[in-house]
Order: structure tokens, then sequence, then C-alpha cells
């Protein structure tokens, strides 16, 4: 058994006593490490700077689901740390290692559409399905595919995964906009894989495929 | 479709209207109805009791699944008043889809009417009430302020209480009680085969009356009780104490009580001596639940409650949110979880605060509270609007690091 749920929210605590308590959730072994929800409601006197040190405090967090409060004076400043501990977009592997645990939580006074959309992105169960999610989704296409020649250094054996992810995407995104009966932009796997093709035309030549069969003294 | 609750959601209506228009779909598959979620009876928004209600009650439709009749609504009064129930009543006696029914009356719904409507209303409530006492799906029925004295109600409702097998949970509020309707009531209550019985707000709730509805309770076996906003004396809660003490089927009891938020007065209260006597049969129970949100019962109260939780090993949840206990009072609680091995939840939000003359708890008491919560098996615990200050959050997260490992 263990704590799992801790709801504060004090009249008496300032942001600086939050800034402590998430630095302190940071330690390695701390049992707020550990909690899958957590309720700041009330005068919570979550500022931006709190909100820095709370989303720093998340980076390598898979415990924690559910995280309420009410900010105070908050801007894009705070907001964007949330949003780089969900997704960190330096790289493919910072994204697969961003947080994919904490949700989206109505609860949360005006959180922004970007942040909101990779709180609901993470309530998918399949982490790994999340994370390929939001490579798609903040690698790939948010470069406007320019992105894309990180795929060109990969194995061809890896290429059938690759696409088969895209076209997957594809299906996920669609089935999510109907959902949600947005009109929002859903051809974006096939586009992707149609950007890939351009991008790689040897791999479809088939003079080119040849000379890769035969291996690299045929060349 | 799975919602049999209808009422304001418009795509229920709409699909009302559909099925009204085909006179072939009066008679509804029952399998249809076996996907309804029985959580739609407590959720969703009811049918108000009108022409449209009435008329799918008539069908036997399963969008009639939880209607309400509501006695602020002019409208609906009058609706009572305007139906034959000599001829028409077999309407709610036969239907075989409505599962929760609420009542709710009004203080002054005879107010503005004349005698010979008054008589009109009396007669009309009274055929409604028999309606329902033939009434054999009704699984929740919830009366607050009945249309009718307490004990005309319990006369009428008592073959209902003790024959219908489906019924579940019975609410009753602001009743005026008195010896013959409490008798009437307890009488049908140890025939009955009710899971769970609120009675909120009920006039004239003495230690007799407290003692035989609590004993009628433990006699059928009832599981979840409900004795909201009662100001209780040390006599009536010596005697919810000592009838407590024989039940050994009672997982949840709630003596929730109400705060106006502008008088900031409490409805509810518990003196110390009657919260002792409720504490000491925690000992001997098998209570899972005990709910005293927003009950005045005072530090005094909290050491009482203290007493009897440290020889308790049933009780998962404790809350105990607004209701005074202040600093003092969640030591208390806190010193007697330790080692507490079935607590899993303690809500103490809005409940330690600072009374005039207190300080912000000192690091000490802090670690003294956490210290004290050693080896309990907490999951949840609720601290929201308690004096902590910043001060205090290094000590608080030590003690629940190093101090106080709440976890196995």
């Amino acid at each position: 058994m263990s704590l799992t749920k801790l709801n504060l929210g004090s009249f008496d605590v300032t942001s600086s006593g939050w800034i402590t308590f998430f630095n302190l959730m940071e330690r390695p072994g701390s049992i707020l490490g550990r909690l899958v929800e957590l309720e700041m409601m009330g005068r919570s006197n979550v500022t931006d700077e709190v909100l820095i040190i709370a989303a720093g405090a998340l980076v390598n967090n898979t415990s924690l689901k559910q995280f309420r409060f009410l900010g105070r004076d908050l801007t894009d400043v705070g907001w964007s740390a949330v949003e780089h501990t969900l997704c960190n977009k330096s790289s493919i592997d910072s994204i697969y290692e961003s947080n994919h645990t904490l949700e989206y939580n109505g609860m949360i006074m005006m959180t922004p559409l970007t942040v909101t959309c990779l709180l609901r992105l993470n309530e998918g169960k399949d982490k790994g399905e999340v994370a390929r999610q939001k490579i798609i989704q903040y690698y790939f296409l948010e470069g406007n595919g320019c992105n894309l020649h990180e795929l060109m250094k990969m194995d061809m054996e890896m290429m059938p995964h690759v696409f088969g992810c895209f076209g997957r995407y594809d299906v996920v995104s669609r089935e999510g906009a109907r959902r949600r009966q947005t009109a929002k932009r859903v051809v974006v796997g096939l586009e992707l894989i149609y950007r890939l093709v351009r991008g790689m035309p040897a791999l479809f030549d088939p003079l080119a495929k040849a000379r890769l069969c035969k291996g690299p003294e045929s060349i | 479709m799975s919602s049999i609750t209808g009422g304001s959601d418009e795509e229920s209506r709409h699909n009302c209207s559909d099925v009204n228009s085909n006179s072939d779909t009066n008679n509804d598959d029952d399998n249809s109805e076996s996907s309804v979620d029985s959580e739609d009876l407590y959720g969703g928004e009811p049918y108000e009791f009108d022409e449209e209600a009435f008329d799918l009650l008539k069908r036997n439709h399963k969008y009639a699944g939880w209607v309400q009749f509501s006695g602020w609504s002019q409208e609906q009064v009058d609706f009572l008043c305007s139906i034959s129930w000599r001829k028409d009543g077999n309407v709610i006696s036969s239907t075989t889809k409505l599962k929760n029914l609420n009542i709710e009356g009004c203080e002054d719904i005879l107010e503005n009417m004349d005698e010979k409507k008054r008589k009109q209303f009396a007669l009309s409530a009274k055929c409604f009430y028999r309606s329902i006492a033939e009434n054999r799906s009704i699984k929740i029925l919830g009366i607050d302020r009945s249309l009718l004295d307490s004990v005309d109600t319990f006369s009428i409702l008592s073959p209902f209480i003790e024959q219908n097998q489906n019924l579940d949970f019975l609410s009753l509020g602001r009743l005026v009680l008195d010896s013959k309707s409490v008798t009437l009531l307890t009488s049908a209550l140890t025939k009955c085969n009710l899971r769970s019985i609120s009675l909120e707000r009920c006039d004239n709730m003495t230690a007799e009356f407290m003692t035989q509805i609590v004993n009628a309770v433990g006699v059928c076996g009832i599981q979840n009780l409900y004795l909201d906003k009662y100001d209780m004396d040390d006599d009536v809660g010596i005697a919810l104490g000592k009838s407590l003490y024989k039940h050994n089927t009672l997982k949840t009891l709630s003596l929730t009580g109400e705060i106006d938020h502008h008088s900031q007065i409490f409805i509810g209260s518990i003196t110390p001596v009657g919260m002792d006597a409720i504490a000491v049969s925690l000992a001997s129970g098998s209570l899972e639940k005990l709910y005293l949100g927003n009950t005045y019962i005072g530090r005094e109260g909290a050491a009482a409650l203290a007493r009897g939780l440290a020889d308790n090993s049933t009780l998962k949840t404790l809350v105990l949110h607004d209701s005074n206990v202040e600093l003092e009072g969640g030591i208390s609680l806190a010193a007697a979880l330790e080692g507490n091995a079935t607590l899993e939840e303690l809500d103490l939000s809005n409940a330690m605060f600072r009374v005039q003359g207190d300080t912000i708890l000192s690091a000490d008491g802090w670690i003294y509270f956490f210290d004290s919560l050693r080896n309990c098996a907490l999951r949840h615990l609720d601290l929201r609007g308690s004096p902590i200050g910043d001060e205090n959050i290094q000590t608080m997260v030590d003690s629940l690091n190093t101090r106080c490992p709440l976890q196995s």
C-alpha cells in the first residue's frame, strides 16, 4: 500500500513553499514521486515560477496522472515549460523520453490548446503508441517534413515499420477527428509517406533496388 | 442509447418522440433495457412529472426510468390535481420501467390554494401515493417534504416498503416524526429488502425514535444508513451509538451536515458525549465508511472519535471535511491511526483550520502529525485548507519520505 492521492491547497503556502515542494518531489525515492493524483486547489499560488519547477519535477515522472491546481497570473512562460515536459521536441529521443503519463484534467483552468492536446494524447493506454504519435506529430509534421531526413539514416529493414507506423497514425488521426467531430487536417500519415517516397526515390527505383539487393559490391 | 433518464437530454427527448410516434414500439425489448447502466439511475437528469413523462409511463417506455415530481413547480402541482388518479393511477402502479421516483414537496405548497383545491390536492396526493405503493419496479424512492403528513405517508407506503423486493434505496427527508409514524416505518423496515436508507433532517428526532429506527435498520440488514443534517443532543447521540453497537451488517454511516455559507451556521452537530457513544460502537461494528463532513463535532468530538478508532479494524474511509476538529483534533485522530492497517482514505480538508488564538501548527506539530501516521495504510490524504505554511513544507515532505513511510 502507498499514498497515491494527496490533496493540498492551503491559504498559507506561497509560491516559495510550492517551489520547495516540487524540488523535494524530484528527489530520488521521494514519496511524492509516486503520487498518482495531486490536487492543489484553493488559493494555491501556482505562478509561472512554480509551474516551471513543477514541470521540471515531472520530466522523468511516470506516476502522476492527475495534477489539479488553480494558477495565478500564468503566462506562456509557465505553460511552455509544461509543454516541454510533455514533449521535448529537440530530437526523436527526447520526445520518446518525455512525460507520457500526465493526463488532461478539466479542472486546470485556461490550459492552452497545445498543452491540452498533449495531455489528451497522454490518455492513451499504450505509452509506446503515445510516444510514436508525438514523434510523428511534433517532430516530423510540425517542421513541414524537414525532419524526414532523419528517416533516411535508418536501416532499410526499419522502413516497413516506419511506413506501417505512419499509416497507423493516419487511421488514428482520422478516428480521433471523427470522434471529436472536428474538421482538422487528418491526412497526415499518408502525406508523410508521400514525402518520404519523394525524399528517397532510390528506394522505389527498380534499378536502385536491384543494386541494393545484390549488395554494395554491385554498386 | 443507453440512458434511461432522458430529462433535459435533447437526444433522449428526440428519440422518445420518435418512439411515441410509432404505436408499434410500445412493447420495448427487455434486452435493450438490460444494457442500461444502473448508475444512470443516479446520474443524468430525471423527467419532470408532466404530460410527457406520464405518456411514457402509460406506454411502459424504458425512458420513463427516472421521474421527478417537484412541489416547487406550480405546473406540476396542477398536473397532479388534473389527473384522474382513480382511473389513471394504474399507470404508475403497473409500469415495470419506472426505477427511480423522486417526490419533492414544498413548504408552502398549500398556502395559495382555496379549501376546495386543498381537498382535491390531498385526495390526489393520497391516490398518487397509493399508485406508488402498488408499483413493484421502483428501486429508488425519494420523498423530500412529503405531500402528506408522515402518518398518512407511511400508512400508504408501508406495503410498498415491505413487499417491493426491487426497492433498494429509500430516501425520506424533512418529515415530522411522531410515535405512530415511527412505528409504521420501523414495522415496515423490519420486513423490507432495502440496502440503503436515508432519513434526512426529520423534525422531532428523539432518542427513542432514533433507537427504534436504528434497531429496525439492524434487523433487516440494511448496509448503508444516512442520517444527515441533525443537531444531535447527548441523548440522541447516545441512542444512536448504543443502537449501532449491535449492528454487524452496516457498511456506511453518514452523519453529514450542511453549512449555510451566508450565516456560517452548521446544520448538523454531534455533542462530545454523543460522539463518544458513536465512537465506542466502532470497535464492535462492521462499518467501512463514516461520513462526518460539515458536521460540528469540534476538537472534543474528534478526541472521542480518536478513542474509538484506536480499536477499530474495519473502517476504510473517514470523511471529516469542514468539521471543526481544529489542529488539536486532527493530531488526536492522526495519533489514533498509528499502526492502523485498514483506513485508506482520510479527508481532513478545511477541518484543521485556525481558530482565534491558534497559530500555524509548528514544525514539531507536523512532525508529530505525520509520524503518527507511521505504518498506516493511507492511500488518500486530504489536507486542503490546513494551516501548513511555507516553513512546514520541508518538514511535511521529509516526514512523508522518511519518518512516515506510508507505503509498505
